[in-house]
């Protein structure tokens, strides 16, 4: 049982190894060793996208999508009809604003969420983030009509329920459902 | 004079005020356990000309969420969290004497830390199952962070459990030791 003891080390700064490189791509190995919680999609603080794509809904994060899907939305054509809406932009905030969603996007982040987001997507390129399957599963129990009520009106309005949605969490404690409660 | 009342009802964060953009009325809703403890709407007034009128309403600006501390989630990854600090404390608490005839330990604290440890790794595997049973599936893949997590963290408490097993008999140190680290990677890939 002697010999086990630094076997067993040896395994075990391995195993630190092989996790941590892989972890750590994001921002340098020692970042790794930081508290900072990586488990929620990663928060954006650019006024141009607060203002111009949280007009009319949630300024989703860069991190819920992968890039082919932005590169599709942010197509100058495709924003004269946004879901039916005219969300055009002049040429400059469009390019300010497809770079921040591409250099931030699901299949570059280090999230845990994103991960999960591009694990369940399988090389599709959704142009809504409630068709991504990781998505749409996690919201399979709700009742239509908590969803569809005026208060929400729809599950792209992921702020009505995920109270901390504007930092990037989204987790299942921090919903409050308008006429229901904490789910 | 309705406005007022809510704004200080708001401030004192005594309730809820959920305040609706076509009612005259700002509806006080809501059970205060079930849409948790604080949840104000800040309400502002707004003037608005039904024709009949003109009368005063009151508009949603910003919800103010407060977080709860005592959550299914909350206590899964309390009890995780506890089973590493039990586990670093463990190994920094003095071993105790072993009989060299009958090879039994003194009881000590470095026991008590590490089955401490153990049974909290237990728990946090029980609630784990519980309350993220829908968060992983093996058909994910290994990759999945969240099947990664399931896995470090049962080795990690298995390890625990092999430690415990060995003690007093040297290696039992190394089995603690890979189950701490691989409870603390797999914590991390959840953090
Ligand atoms: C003029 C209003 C308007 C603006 C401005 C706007 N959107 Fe939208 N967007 C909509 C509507 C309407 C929908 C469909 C919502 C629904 O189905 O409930 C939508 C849906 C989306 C969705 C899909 C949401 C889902 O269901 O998963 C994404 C992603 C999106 N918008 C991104 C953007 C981005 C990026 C911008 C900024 C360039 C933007 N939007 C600006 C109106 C707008
Ligand atoms: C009608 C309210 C509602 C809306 C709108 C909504 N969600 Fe959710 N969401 C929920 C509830 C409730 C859960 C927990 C479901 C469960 O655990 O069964 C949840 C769970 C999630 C989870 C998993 C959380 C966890 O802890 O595992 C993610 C991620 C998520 N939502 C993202 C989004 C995004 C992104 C949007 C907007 C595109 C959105 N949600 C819109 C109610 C909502």
């Amino acid at each position: 049982m002697k010999r086990a003891t630094p076997l067993l080390t040896l395994a075990a700064i391995l195993m630190v190894g092989v996790v941590s490189t892989g972890q750590a791509a994001e921002s340098g190995f020692f970042s790794y060793f930081s508290l900072e919680r990586k488990k929620e999609v990663m928060a954006i603080n650019d006024a141009t996208y607060n203002k111009e794509c949280g007009a009319c809904h949630f300024a989703y994060q860069p991190g819920l999508l992968p890039e082919g899907s932005w590169r599709k939305l942010m197509d100058a054509q495709a924003l004269s009809d946004h879901f039916g809406e005219n969300a055009e932009l002049d040429e400059q905030t469009r390019s300010h604003i497809l770079t921040l969603l591409v250099a931030n996007s699901a299949d570059k982040s280090n999230r845990k969420r994103s991960k999960k987001i591009m694990g369940s997507l399988n090389g599709a390129t959704p142009l809504r983030i409630t068709e991504v399957a990781y998505i749409k599963n996690r919201h399979e129990e709700i009742p239509a009509k908590l969803i569809t009520q005026p208060k929400v009106k729809s599950l792209s309005q992921c702020n009505k329920c995920h109270m901390k949605a504007d930092s990037g969490s989204f987790d299942d404690d921090t919903v409050v459902i308008p006429e229901h409660g904490t789910w | 004079m309705r406005y007022w009342m809510i704004v200080v009802l708001s401030l004192c964060g005594t309730t809820q005020a959920v305040a609706q953009d076509e009612l005259t009325t700002a509806s006080l809703w809501g059970d205060y356990s079930l849409n948790n403890r604080a949840t104000l709407y800040l309400a502002s007034a707004e003037t608005v000309d039904t024709g009949h009128a003109t009368i005063t309403t009151t508009k949603v600006e910003s919800p103010v969420y407060e977080e709860r501390y005592f959550t299914a989630n909350k206590v899964h990854q309390y009890l995780g969290i506890g089973s590493i600090l039990a586990a670093g404390a463990t190994v920094l608490a003095p071993k105790p004497a072993v009989d060299p005839v009958t090879n039994e330990a003194e009881s000590s604290t470095h026991e008590t830390l590490a089955k401490t440890a153990t049974a909290l790794g237990i728990g946090a595997v029980i609630t784990g199952l519980l309350f993220h049973w829908d968060d992983f599936n093996l058909s994910d893949g290994v990759k999945d962070p969240d099947n990664l997590h399931v896995m470090l963290t049962t080795a990690g408490t298995l390890g625990y459990l092999a430690a415990i097993s060995a003690a007093p008999d040297s290696g039992h140190a190394g089995l603690g030791g890979v189950g701490a680290i691989a409870m603390a990677i797999g914590i991390k890939m959840n953090w």
